[in-house]
């Protein structure tokens, strides 16, 4: 499995269900991901066709490898990865990958959820939204 | 001495560029950097506040550390630093 970080769209696959399973470490009982996708409504209810993402790569890169070991260590998880994806992006398009697995479900669902809500406010990654009448906006900015 | 800047997000357009080689002379600090950055009353109304403080959700980064962990605008620059200029994160 690759490791985690920001990659360009399209410079690697989404994993299939098998892919994780050949891949999950043995003393794993469950495995779950996250995948966040751009949706069509964006910032104040406009419709959005599509989104551009920007990213400090040598800082994104440390924080989202500082966020993995830290979830792993703390739930004692055997496998915890981020991927986020930069580039131009369609409504529908997957936008990051979130992979935790564990010996239970009971410590790989807050691990996921930590390991997401981290991502959002760490990674320096920015968030451009392209709305059908024809305007843009950069989100947070 | 020679500093590079970066401008991410919508601080890339605002400045108008991702990447910024400038020669400062010694002795330089953050502040004196954004100062000389923000040349236009739109750049410094989303740099600054109205009593010319940095704005809360701009952050400030000086070699990968953040400059609020350091001296905050008081930090001094040095030659072949690389500072970045970081609107809110938004990740997808």
């Amino acid at each position: 499995m690759l490791d985690s970080g920001i990659y360009n769209k399209g410079e690697m696959d989404m994993p299939s269900v098998d892919d994780l399973l050949s891949e999950l470490p043995k003393d794993s009982g469950a495995i779950m991901t996250f995948i966040g996708v751009v949706k069509e409504v964006g910032k104040d209810d406009k419709k959005v066709i599509g989104l551009e993402i920007e990213s400090y790569d040598e800082y994104a890169n440390f924080t989202i490898k500082n966020i993995c070991d830290e979830i792993k260590e703390k739930y004692g998880l055997s496998l915890a990865k981020i991927y986020h994806f930069k580039g131009s992006f369609k409504v529908g398009e997957p936008l990051v990958l979130v992979i935790v697995a564990g010996r239970h479900r009971k410590q790989t669902f807050p691990a996921l959820q930590e390991a997401i809500e981290r991502y959002k406010k760490e990674l320096a990654v920015w968030k451009k939204e392209f709305y059908v009448d024809g305007s843009e906006e950069w989100i947070g900015g | 001495m020679k500093i590079k800047v970066k401008f991410f997000g919508v601080f890339r357009e605002l400045f108008g560029g991702r990447e910024r080689e400038i020669e400062l002379e010694n002795g330089f600090y953050v502040r004196d950097l954004l100062d000389l950055l923000c040349d236009s009353y739109e750049l410094r109304e989303k740099v600054f506040d109205k009593s010319g403080r940095l704005k809360d959700y701009v952050t400030i980064l000086k070699n990968r550390s953040y400059t609020q962990s350091l001296k905050g605008v008081w930090t001094e620059l040095e030659e072949g630093d690389v500072v970045a200029i970081l609107p809110p994160v938004t990740g997808g």
